[in-house]
């Protein structure tokens, strides 16, 4: 994931963490329950740090194969049997440590192991009291800009694993969910798939929003049953869930996601290449035959590969990736390891989605970080005696008004509101204002980024006043009205911010 | 094998069900398959139409994916369809595609096992039977699981037709039965004058026991009667009583915030809950009157005995007491209509259209506060509208609770009707064969004294005709018990799991 310069984001991102610090040490000072203390420090330090980003979705939805993707290691354990039992977070840091979270809070370092190119082999304690969650700290790239959070199935058969998910990503609890975001998995869309979402989802700037949550039909090589063109109905039928109302009000949008292809694509190594050249290089006929089923390939003998290289072929690529991979050997489109990762990594849809979570979530980290500190402080205001949290309520009034990035964050939401009367082109550009594809001037006013330089002034004026319009029109419903004036404001601080001197 | 495309839905049109006609090997064996849509999908109906299918269904199949194991919700469906259709068939699919589905076949035995539900299991690849038909290729055909399907399949409709025969076989067995023991009764009358008496005084006695047995104060009738009042009053009791938890839980959620936002989840998942209240009053209702029958008809048969050993009452087999009632009912003869009795009980209810995902486990085990928690969260009470919240909360409350007594209503008049209807059909099946039982014995006890009476050359030559009708009554009855037979061996085939073999396929 590439770094986002701070400086691109606008300035009122910068200023909204600048504006909150003072209310959570105002907090602090009021507040001596040390429960509420930890949670004001914990919230502190998230403004600072990287962002959470949760991975979660039905059992054996492909969560650590996708974790494992992103971070470009294989450090979850990927089982054809249900594996994540507990929530765990994979963190960067300075050196390798696994740590268990117990049920006070405190934390246990663990002993683990990892040969290469495996998943970690983590040793749990044989405790009665089972650990609340287990911290990973892995030195990465990947994780310098967020932090992984690998949860447990949803609609699990065996009790117990999907508690966990549910109680971690509860919007119940007193305290805001410890997630800045979340990448929800999901084969085909289920029942359960959008009640897990609808549950975590709120009207309010608080917990989670549309804006925060990306959906990911994942195994989108199986959708197609494996064939070569898997991909592309994987592709339809996202497009298909893009357009659904009930999804739209819930996911910010759907991309399809080959996870193992992803993962295996990510780390694939000179071995990997050289057992699908040889499998390549054996007529075709022979291979067809045995590329028909995974069995097949198994018991086939005869094509130039080990019993043990044809196993891990199929667990590293499974049918689709060896299908597609020993095709593009054959037709000499790939020549080498590289190429061929990189193909593969393309197919796989997961740029895509490292482009979105750059984009989208790291593009805003500032702005949900603080997201979640207004949620502790707001559920404080709420819970607390009037007399202690008066300032904090006033600070929070405060910052509505002059934070309008809050304000489109909350417009951003009640734009997927499927009762919201806005027709689809006024959606969109609604949507694209409040910085939904990105936060520069072009991007707002969905401008190609080569336009730079050219003056916008005029095409700001226009849409302030047929917003303004819409507004200020008498038949226009509560909840119209509200969202107009907030995109009237953002192209107000768009003039306001043209540069000087045109 | 072809299978049935579904066709796209016309637009906007409620379409319940699609009829396809088509010519396949598989479906002349007199079988219907029922394509029916996933259970827990986006659309909330989807669980309704396929439970209604289940309803009626000989056999379900569940289909489900070899890359994952079975979730809460599927396991939840398995449990509920296998109390509602004898034969479940569990079929993994894109096992091509999936190196590991012996693994997920294994866990899906364990958890299957655990919820103590047969099955029969297959594992299949529609891709490579699509393959092996286009090379015609007959150890790819074998691969692809599909030809073990079909195998079980055919099994299925076997057992149903083998079911009907073997029922056939059983009533005339039990006619065979009756008239040997008239004919071989009435032959040792044929020795002596004292045992003509003898007999002719026990025919008697029979008759006038049968005919006590018909009176409104037998005993079974007075079982009968009490024993449908408690039935009915009992599930109209369970019924208020879930509605009333129901309606509290519903109430509570309206009152913490603004029913105008939770409206579009409350309404669907208000209906879930109903639906799944009137299913679980429904089983209720099923096994009630399973246990009503079986006591009343064991009362009927112990006063029988009594009366005499030799006259069998024609009491159904106990080895047909199966599950679903329907079943059970048919093959106890009673009518087609208590049947439809039984199952319009839901009638009203799903006129609602809201059975729903009664099955996702997610909405219904998790309290509403859960569901809802977030969307009515404290910034809604503090509204500057709260008087409007206010107003819109009354009407809320309002339609809840006249969708909720709407719902007691309907559901108590139908399980009151079904309850009165069997209890009527039951007493008239009973009597009629109190009336059966005391003709028989007087039309014997005639007979009889006729032979008494008659003379010696006569008696012999009606010993002979007695004795060749008593050896063709003797093949009759043999020939009856080898198809009464049927179905029992045919149940014994598809019992536990992997009967078939192909539990073991490659």
């Amino acid at each position: 994931m590439s770094d986002v310069d701070p400086r691109e984001l606008p300035r009122s991102h910068r200023v909204l963490s600048d504006q909150i610090a003072p209310l959570l040490d105002i907090a602090s000072a009021r507040f001596d329950d040390p429960h509420i203390a930890t949670a004001l420090a914990a919230v502190g330090d998230r403004l600072s740090g990287p962002l959470r980003i949760a991975i979660a979705g039905k059992v054996k939805a492909g969560k650590s194969t996708l974790l494992n993707a992103l971070v470009g290691e294989e450090l979850a354990p990927t089982d054809a049997s249900e594996c994540t039992r507990l929530v765990t977070w994979y963190q960067d840091g300075l050196s390798y440590r696994v740590q268990m979270e117990d049920s006070e809070g405190g934390f246990t370092p663990l002993d683990f192991t990892r040969r290469e190119h495996q998943a970690l082999d983590i040793a749990l304690p044989d405790r009665r009291d089972a650990p609340r969650s287990l911290r990973v700290t892995w030195p990465s790239q990947a994780l310098r800009r967020v932090t992984l959070i690998d949860t447990p199935g949803i609609g699990s058969a065996t009790s117990g694993n999907s508690e966990a998910t549910i109680d971690f990503l509860n919007p119940n609890r007193p305290l805001p969910t410890q997630a800045d975001a979340v990448i929800y998995l999901m084969n085909h869309v289920h029942g359960d798939d959008v009640r897990f979402l609808e549950a975590f989802h709120d009207q309010e700037v608080s917990q989670a929003t549309p804006t925060t949550t990306v959906g990911i039909l994942s195994r989108a090589d199986e959708i197609g049953g494996g064939r070569q063109d898997a991909l592309a109905s994987a592709e339809k039928v996202a497009a298909r869930y893009r357009t659904d109302d009930r999804i739209r009000s819930l996911c910010f949008t759907v991309l399809p996601v080959a996870g193992l292809l992803a993962q295996s694509s990510t780390n694939l190594r000179q071995r990997d290449y050289d057992a699908l050249a040889r499998l390549a290089a054996n007529p075709t006929d022979v291979v067809q035959d045995a590329l028909l089923s995974a069995d097949r390939l198994r018991s086939t003998h005869h094509v130039g590969l080990s019993a043990p290289e044809r196993e891990s072929l199929l667990d590293r690529f499974g049918m689709f990736g060896i299908r597609i991979g020993a095709q593009l050997i054959r037709r000499g489109l790939v020549r080498d390891a590289g190429q061929l990762s990189s193909v593969l990594r393309r197919q796989s849809g997961i740029d895509d989605l490292a482009a979105l979570i750059d984009e989208h979530f790291i593009g805003r980290a500032q702005l949900l970080r603080a997201r979640s500190a207004v949620v502790l402080l707001e559920a404080l205001v709420a819970s607390q005696p009037a007399a202690l949290s008066r300032p904090i309520a006033l600070g929070l009034d405060q910052l509505y008004a002059s934070a309008h990035p809050l304000a489109e964050l909350r417009a951003l939401t009640a734009l997927r509101n499927p009762r919201l009367a806005l027709d689809a082109d006024d959606r969109a550009e609604a949507e694209r204002i409040c910085g939904a594809h990105g936060y520069s001037p072009l991007a707002r006013m969905g401008l190609d980024a080569d336009l730079d330089g050219v003056d916008i002034e005029p095409l700001l004026v226009a849409t302030i006043n047929r917003w303004r319009r819409k507004a200020e029109h008498p038949l226009s419903p509560v909840d119209v009205r509200a969202v107009s004036n907030v995109i009237i404001r953002s192209c107000e601080e768009l003039v306001r911010d043209l540069p000087t001197g045109r | 094998m072809p299978r049935p495309r579904r066709p796209a839905p016309p637009d906007g049109a409620s379409v319940r069900a699609v009829e396809i006609g088509i010519p396949a090997p598989l479906l002349n064996l007199g079988m219907t398959l029922v394509d029916t849509p996933g259970v827990g999908g986006l659309s909330s109906a989807h669980g309704e139409v396929t439970l209604a299918a289940l309803q009626v269904a000989n056999a379900v199949v569940f289909v489900s994916d070899a890359g994952a194991e079975y979730s809460a919700a599927e396991l939840e469906f398995l449990e509920k369809a296998s109390h509602l259709c004898p034969t479940v068939i569990t079929v993994l699919t894109k096992i091509d595609i999936s190196p590991h589905w012996r693994l997920i076949q294994e866990r899906n035995a364990a958890h299957l096992d655990h919820h103590n539900i047969d099955f029969n299991h297959v594992a299949t690849s529609a891709a490579l039977r699509w393959h092996a038909l286009s090379r015609n290729d007959a150890e790819l055909d074998s691969e692809s699981g599909l030809v073990a399907l079909e195998e079980i399949l055919r099994q299925v409709a076997a057992n149903a037709r083998s079911d009907d025969i073997a029922h056939a076989g059983r009533q005339v067995r039990s006619v065979a039965d009756e008239l040997t023991r008239m004919f071989v009764a009435e032959r040792s009358a044929l020795a002596s004058t004292s045992a003509a008496t003898r007999l002719w005084e026990h025919y008697a006695r029979t008759a006038d026991e049968a005919d006590a047995l018909a009176r409104p104060d037998a005993a079974w009738r007075q079982i009968l009667q009490d024993g449908a009042t408690d039935v009915a009053s009992n599930l109209e009791h369970r019924l208020r009583s879930d509605m009333r938890h129901l309606r509290r839980e519903a109430d509570d959620a309206i009152n913490a915030g603004d029913p105008a936002e939770i409206w579009p989840e409350f309404q669907p998942w208000l209906a879930r809950r109903v639906a799944r209240a009137v299913m679980d009053n429904h089983q209720q209702l099923l096994d009630d009157a399973q246990r009503l029958v079986d006591r009343v008809t064991g009362a009927f048969a112990a006063t029988a005995e009594l009366a005499d050993a030799e006259i069998r009452i024609d009491l159904p087999d106990p080895s047909v007491v199966a599950p679903p009632l329907d079943r059970t009912l048919r093959d106890r003869g009673f009518g087609q209509h208590t049947m439809e009795v039984l199952k319009g009980t839901y009638g009203g209810v799903l006129m609602f259209g809201m059975l729903g995902t009664a099955w996702s486990t997610w909405s219904v085990l998790h309290p509403l506060p859960l569901l809802f928690g977030a969307l009515v969260g404290g910034n809604a009470v503090r509204d500057v509208r709260s008087h409007r919240i206010t107003t819109r909360r009354t009407r809320a409350l309002t339609a809840t609770a006249r969708y909720l007594d709407d719902s007691v209503l309907q559901v108590g008049k139908a399980t009151r009707d079904a309850v009165r209807q069997v209890a009527r059909d039951l007493r008239d099946e009973l009597l009629t064969q109190a009336a059966r039982v005391s003709d028989a014995a007087r039309t014997q006890a005639e007979h009889t004294k006729a032979i008494a009476d008659n003379d010696a050359s006569r008696a012999s030559a009606r010993r002979e005709t007695l004795d060749a009708e008593l050896a063709a009554l003797d093949t009759l009855a043999r020939e009856a018990d080898r198809l009464g037979q049927l179905r029992t061996r045919a149940q014994g085939g598809t019992g536990a799991q992997g009967g078939t073999g192909a539990q073991g396929r490659r």
